[in-house]
């Protein structure tokens, strides 16, 4: 019998903001813990979970009792590694969180009394441990510091007209400089008269999360595996406009992404290239769909503590050759859709975004907001026939994606 | 397991079936409450639950259907395999089915995607926190305001015990009681916490609900619906020459506009259901749909749901539930 053992321990303390003003300190302190049996003769595996000081024993003996449902598995564990992976640059007590968010809250009204704030400033640490019984002992930890707002206009009838935010492993000067001037730009955007559109193709500067979210279901196993998925039989085609390039990574402080192992106990080594100059390189697999279907895991399989591990990506980045983005909307009218909430696609790559704020540029320069839009296409075609560019964002730099993608869509009031 | 093999086995028979996800769950929920303001409670509740996520294909065409039942005793699942088989017939309806030309359309919405409707659109505007600081809008909505249609009302009520939105004590031990946020198309009520309560100078609601013991209390929505009217789901649909009706979802938000995914969805022609079509999208202005509203049918059905729930800043997902009667709207954005 192998026996794996899986802690989450998180520390986190919370300011919360209502109004402006601090409403709430809040500590936490969790530890999840799981604990999966593998009956290696009939290959059958079962798991037990829980929170809080719950004994080891009571989870693998509940785990065994569990064997009977039938699961079964059939792939190899990881076995004889060991290594511990941290990147901690700070730590807060709640005393210095409290005065960093005061700091925060102080400075947001400075830029701006025509907002209510409401939003939480936190800390956490977060602290992942994957053991086995065959000599499997990974570990990782990681903190960060995030402060998001809501920002509601006095006055409006809605719970959130814009929003702010700053997300990083630490704190830096310069980056929340930027992040100030961001929601400077962001709070004056907002209260600016909206620019008259018409029902029709306009060049978008869209965020990667925008339009990738059915690509990350596409590149799924499950999916392509089963004809589900667009790209179903179509690795090592051209799926994309050959200047399209996209890598998942697993440790990159821009991204706020430190994730060296997956749940499975396969250690990174190096980022993974999903999409190369328009060519579709990889599918990723966890164990079971790795066995399942034929192929090598691609250290993809993520679990929460509490289920067994499934496909999932970590996070992603586009690269290649990139230009500024402002330097690529110099001489037309361009949308950057903000805040874009609800949408949805169809199966067959056909997407509707409604925004509800959206930045118009012309020649350049920011010349107000949108009226309230929705922006139709088929996320293909923004890749393919419709694409013009991968952009670096240098107008919003702290508050929207490092890189935006640049391309024509339809536009419809 | 065992109650779920009939499902297993119609979907591994079935060729047109590719990514199946069964998932079967059982929740009970004993709360525990004491404070030193002498409130004592204890209250439990539990349900049991199968969501069936299948995708459905035929030559190029895919379709993503779900189904999804949640009970609190076994025999209210009724004939689950006979429902099961009707939605995944259902959905291969689908799978050929045109998209339509975007466009403002009457629709008529199913109590499931009324509920989703109340929730996002008036729902979250209801609750009294997003008001906090902004004299403007507390102005703006001011109760006895007429924000809707003659025949709109909307409730929220924790006390609705047979679904996942019960909560009939609160979790700073104020009791529920039903709360009309709209009555007859007039601002009535909001959704409070202690705190909101007494800084709007308004009465506690029952309404502040933490996700669980690691997180404050905030005020959230518990059963949410729209009442019934007195028509007919013919009498509905009879007047409409040249629209839809809206009979699942797959997600919505509520911002200044509110959105819903549409999963399926049928053309309605001169009075008449006529045939699936494909709609991704149903969007439109809250305060223009609530006017909008001309006809309600008679009887309201609330859905509760075991997976998932409401999400508000960091405390997702809140068991809830939200219904309504089918729902007449003379336009809405689809696309």
């Amino acid at each position: 019998m192998i026996k794996e053992l899986f802690i989450n321990e998180t520390e986190n303390l919370t300011v919360k903001v209502v109004d402006g003003k601090i409403d709430a300190l809040r500590t936490q302190k969790l530890t999840e813990k799981a604990v999966r049996v593998f009956d290696e003769e009939n290959k059958l595996l079962a798991l037990s979970a829980g929170i809080g000081e719950i004994d080891e024993k009571e989870l693998e003996e509940k785990a065994k009792s569990l064997l009977s449902l039938g699961m079964s598995y059939n792939y190899d564990l990881e076995k004889d590694k060991q290594a511990e992976f941290s990147k901690v640059y700070e730590s807060y007590t709640l005393e210095s969180l409290e005065e960093k968010a005061k700091t925060v809250l102080n400075d947001l009204n400075q830029i701006t009394d025509q907002f209510v704030f409401n939003g939480t400033v936190s800390a956490e640490s977060l602290e992942n441990t994957l053991q086995n019984s065959l000599g499997l002992n990974l570990k990782r930890h990681r903190s960060n510091l995030e402060f998001g707002f809501m920002m509601k206009m006095k006055g409006s009838g809605n719970i959130m007209d814009a929003y702010t935010g700053y997300g990083a492993f630490k704190f830096d000067d310069k980056k929340y400089a930027q992040f100030l001037k961001d929601t400077d730009f962001i709070a004056k955007a907002c209260l600016s008269e909206p620019v008259s559109l018409e029902n029709k193709n306009y060049k978008i500067l869209f965020r990667p999360g925008q339009l990738l979210s059915k690509f990350k279901s596409d590149i799924n196993s499950s999916q392509y595996e089963e004809k589900s998925s667009l790209f179903s039989d179509r690795l090592n085609e051209k799926i994309f406009h050959e200047s399209v390039s996209i890598k998942e990574v697993y440790d990159n402080d821009e991204l706020q992404c430190f994730v060296p192992y997956d749940h499975e106990g396969i250690i990174k080594e190096a980022d993974l290239d999903l999409v190369k100059n328009g060519v579709l390189k990889t599918i990723i697999y966890d164990k079971k769909r790795a066995s399942k279907y034929g192929k090598q895991t691609t250290g993809n399989g993520f679990r929460a503590y509490n289920s067994h591990p499934g496909p999932s990506l970590r996070a992603i980045d586009l690269y290649g050759d990139i230009e500024l983005s402002s330097n690529l909307i110099a001489d037309d009218i361009v949308i950057l859709p903000f805040l874009s909430s609800g949408g949805d696609f169809l199966p067959n790559g056909n997407f509707s975004m409604p925004t509800q704020l959206a930045f118009v540029f012309k020649n350049g320069k920011f010349i107000g907001k949108a009226p309230q839009i929705t922006i139709t296409g088929n996320y293909l075609d923004s890749f393919n026939k419709d694409f013009i560019a991968i952009a670096k964002n240098d107008l919003i730099p702290e508050v929207l994606s490092k890189k935006l993608i640049y391309t024509n869509c339809k536009v419809n009031l | 397991m065992a109650f779920l093999q009939p499902i297993r086995e119609i979907i591994e028979n079935d060729p047109q079936v590719v990514t199946p996800y069964i998932s079967w769950s059982d929740r009970v929920n004993a709360k525990y409450y004491i404070n030193n303001k002498g409130i004592v409670y204890y209250y439990d509740k539990g349900f049991s639950g199968v969501l069936a996520s299948i995708t459905l294909v035929q030559d190029k065409e895919i379709f993503r259907s779900s189904f999804y039942k949640t009970v609190q005793r076994k025999e209210d699942f009724g004939d689950i395999l006979q429902d099961f088989k009707e939605e995944l017939e259902e959905g291969k309806l689908f799978l050929n089915a045109p998209v339509i030309e975007p466009g403002q359309y009457p629709v008529v919405m199913s109590p499931d995607v009324a509920g989703v409707f109340a929730h996002e659109s008036f729902g979250h505007k209801s609750e009294a926190d997003f008001m906090l600081g902004d004299e403007t809008m507390k102005q703006e909505w001011e109760i006895g305001k007429k924000v809707g249609s003659d025949i709109l009302s909307i409730v929220d009520c924790g006390l609705e015990s047979d679904t996942t939105g019960f909560c009939p004590i609160d979790d700073e031990g104020v009791e529920s009681h039903k709360t009309y946020l709209i009555k007859n198309g007039i601002l009535t009520g909001r959704l409070h916490s202690k705190e909101t309560a007494d800084t709007l100078q308004e009465n506690t609601t029952g309404n502040a609900r933490a996700i669980d013991f690691t997180f404050e209390p905030i005020v959230r929505m518990t059963s949410t619906y729209i009442e019934a009217g007195d028509l007919t789901f013919d009498e509905l649909i009879k007047p409409i020459e040249n629209g839809y009706f809206l009979k699942t979802l797959i997600h919505g938000s509520g911002m200044s506009t509110f959105t819903m995914a549409i999963n399926k969805a049928y053309k309605i022609e001169n009075g008449k259901i006529a045939h699936p079509v494909k709609i991704n999208m149903a969007t439109g202005t809250v305060f223009e749909t609530l006017f909008d509203i001309d006809g309600l049918s008679n009887k309201v059905q609330i859905k509760s749901s075991i997976l998932g729930g409401c999400g508000k800043n960091e405390q997702w997902p809140l068991p809830v539930s939200f219904g309504g009667p089918y729902v007449r709207i003379k336009k809405l954005n689809l696309s």
